[in-house]
């Protein structure tokens, strides 16, 4: 766990940050971007991503097995 | 070295503790870990870490994965206004989590260390399920985005993004 900030400061921050009307210092651009860049591909990779331990249902018929009822 | 320093490294160090008080624990960080599926070995070391209390080591392959868990996360924990074990070791799981699922394994490489630190917070929310845990977890998410300079607004789409994400996978 990074960063030695206890839950009251956090909380403290969170309410100052919600109150303030003036916007952060800091260049948001890096992480802010790269959050939104992965939950993009994240997003588009789920089209294709097939779990390798879960079994898929398009399984060719054994032969001579019976259709499912 | 200033007396202010000597002051300071004494204040640093844990009180001592018995081996039965370090076996308990162990006891303590084992249980929790196992219930969030942590994978691999879980040690406890009498020892402040200066680092928040525990860490998440990467091994070879899972099973060789190491959680640590420092004395000061004993403290937090005992601190009401402070993070509970169960919310440290939840945000170390996922880490672990990260640097595990197939599909966000894929996206580590592009992660900084700002980025990992708030989806790891995200995961471990997701994990603890409806607590006072998760709670903590999305807060410290929060705050590590404000750090990084992202508005409230941001913060606040960010996080509701990644849960929606993380709903469909965990």
């Amino acid at each position: 766990m990074t960063g030695r900030k206890t839950l009251r400061e956090i909380r403290e921050q969170l309410t100052a940050a919600k109150a303030a009307v003036t916007p952060s210092k800091a260049d948001p651009a890096a992480v802010l971007e790269t959050l939104d860049r992965l939950a993009d591909e994240l997003r588009n990779s789920q089209q294709s991503f097939v779990d390798p331990e879960t079994p898929t249902t398009s399984q060719p018929a054994a032969p001579g097995a019976s259709p499912v009822q | 070295m200033h007396d202010k320093d000597l002051d300071a490294m004494e204040f640093d160090s844990p009180a001592p503790l018995t081996p039965e008080g370090i076996r308990g624990r162990r006891r303590v960080i084992l249980k929790i870990a196992r219930s969030l599926s942590f994978v691999g070995r879980i040690e406890y070391r009498h020892v402040f870490s200066q680092s928040g209390g525990a860490q998440y080591g990467r091994g070879v392959a899972a099973n060789g994965d190491l959680l640590t868990v420092f004395a000061e996360a004993f403290d937090r924990d005992a601190d009401p206004s402070d993070f509970s074990m169960t919310a440290m070791i939840a945000h170390e799981r996922g880490h672990q989590i990260l640097a595990r699922h197939p599909r966000l394994t894929a996206l580590q490489s592009q992660m900084s260390a700002a980025v990992e630190e708030v989806l790891a917070s995200r995961i471990a929310a997701k994990i603890v399920g409806a607590s006072a845990e998760r709670d903590m977890l999305i807060d410290k998410a929060a705050a590590d985005l404000l750090d990084s300079g992202a508005s409230v607004a941001d913060a606040d789409r960010l996080i509701e993004r990644w849960w929606e994400l993380l709903g469909e996978m965990l």
